[in-house]
């Protein structure tokens, strides 16, 4: 288990995101109206560097012909597939079983601080 | 309008699941003489169904090439002369079902293209007559048929008013509608005979017959067919189309009970679309949110398939395939009587093996159409 400072927290506004190389591998870090979360940069479906894709919203569950848009600026969806994940928790919306490696992160002071390894 | 009153069944009716051989659910019973079924159709519009020749109704362009009715059994006449073999329901009893072994068969008549006539009214009036004259003629006095409530999906009001008058007959155990439409069968214009099914507790027969035929599409996603061979080969992706209709336009969300058969279909096509459905369905979900599962799991919920004509291959195969959409559930035997043009029903089915042979013979029917089959 080690911490690595990946950003300092003025670097991602409300909106942004961030991609660090890290441990040995790419991350996305992204700031959700001032929370921060840290995905790794592999899509579990082909491999692509699922952190580029377009951060969006998306139609929420609903009933037959209703249309609701919602959960803007929470969803990425992988440049390569369009396959839409949850920021947030990393997971795909059609099957919380693929996922999107997530690590654990905190604002020490000015700094994000991601946790990678074991 | 005639209206029929069910009546009881005989007493001395003891099928059980034990005792019974095998459950045809496509016997086409057929119409010696419109001026039979004119009494039972809607005052207004027998006139309509008495004209020389029979109503005017745009069949599909195709006759068959070859023997009309293959190996079916035909009557003949004192002259020696064959003829019908679907028209009277005693002999149709005798020669086929008691000869056969079969103990029920599921009536599916003789116009498969009753969707796709230009002249709503007359289409339902053909309907309800067909439906009352079935009633009357074959269910009533023999209780191996059962019947199919026929009605016509351009005017879903008046279709599913006809569901909504025969729905609890006894005799009658599921809907039957051409699968030859004007448009996919999945959008909303036609959710009110679903609901209408689903208020019965009916399945929902989509059977194949009509395509290209007066305002249907052409048969074929590019255009017209030439010869009745290319037509009929080409019809499955019929049935591709009203699947990923249904599924999307969220049909089975709204009438999660809706069971849908399909006619004369296949199955080798299936594993195909279910692939192909699923892998676009995890990217392109949010166009329709409302479905909520895997498109596959909807069309192995809620489709069921016949085996008239059941792809002949070889057990390894089918075996495959039947595992890949579930088929051991959702397979029903169909002879398609009288038409026989590819074949003995009964040797397509020969290969399998005995317990899922069972299964195709009786036990899936009595799961699709339940207690109503022995009423």
């Amino acid at each position: 288990m080690a911490k690595h400072v990946v950003a300092r927290r003025e670097e991602i506004p409300p909106g942004g995101r961030k991609i660090v190389r890290v441990a040995g591998r790419e991350v996305g870090v992204f700031n959700l109206d001032g929370a921060f979360y840290a995905l790794k940069n592999v899509c579990p479906h082909q491999g692509a560097r699922v952190c580029l894709g377009r951060i969006v919203g998306t139609a929420l569950p609903a009933a037959v012909y209703e249309y609701t848009y919602g959960r803007e600026g929470e969803i990425l969806r992988c440049p390569w597939h369009e396959w839409e994940y949850d920021i947030v928790t990393g997971e795909s919306l059609f099957d919380p079983n693929i996922k999107i490696t997530s690590y654990p992160i905190e604002i020490v002071g000015d700094d994000i601080v991601v946790t990678i390894g074991e | 309008m005639s209206t029929i009153a069910p009546t009881s069944r005989p007493e001395d009716r003891t099928d059980t699941l034990a005792t019974l051989r095998a459950i045809d659910v496509d016997l086409h019973h057929d119409i010696a003489s419109w001026q039979d079924i004119a009494p039972y159709a809607p005052q207004g519009l027998r006139h309509r169904l008495t004209r020389p020749g029979g109503p005017p109704l745009a069949r599909h362009g195709f006759k068959i090439i070859g023997p009309r009715f293959g190996e079916a059994p035909r009557p003949t006449d004192a002259n020696g002369r064959a003829g019908h073999p679907a028209v009277d329901p005693a002999w149709v009893k005798a020669e086929y079902l008691d000869r056969r072994g079969v103990d029920i068969a599921i009536l599916t008549g003789p116009i498969l293209s009753l969707g796709v006539q230009p002249n709503h009214d007359m289409a339902a009036a053909i309907a309800t007559g067909v439906n009352n004259w079935t009633l009357e003629t074959w269910i009533r006095p023999f209780h191996c048929f059962k019947g199919s409530i026929l009605v016509a999906h351009q005017d879903p009001a008046q279709a599913a008013a006809e569901i909504d008058r025969l729905g609890d007959d006894p005799g009658m155990v599921q809907v039957l509608m051409g699968s030859a439409s004007e448009t996919p069968l999945g959008r909303r214009q036609f959710h009110p005979i679903y609901a209408a099914c689903v208020r019965h507790d009916l399945p929902l027969a989509l059977h194949i017959g009509g395509e290209g035929a007066g305002m249907s599409p052409p048969a074929t996603a590019v255009g017209h067919p030439t010869t009745h061979f290319e037509w009929y080969g080409s019809l499955p992706q019929v049935y591709m189309a009203h699947i990923m209709s249904m599924v999307t336009e969220g049909v089975f969300e709204k009438f999660s009970t809706l069971k849908v058969v399909l006619y004369e279909g296949g199955i080798f096509w299936l594993p195909h679309i279910m692939w192909r459905f699923d892998k676009n369905w995890k990217a392109q979900r949010s166009e329709t949110p409302w479905v909520n599962e895997r498109p596959s799991a909807y069309i192995r919920r809620h489709f069921y398939h016949t085996t008239y004509p059941l792809e002949l291959s070889s057990q390894e195969e089918l075996a495959a395939v039947l595992e890949m959409i579930e088929g051991e559930q959702t397979l029903l035997f169909s002879s398609n009587y009288p038409n026989w043009e590819l074949g003995d029903p009964f040797a397509m089915i020969e290969g399998l093996p005995a317990a899922l042979r069972r299964r195709v013979l009786v036990e899936n029917a009595r799961a699709v159409y339940g207690e109503r089959l022995l009423r």
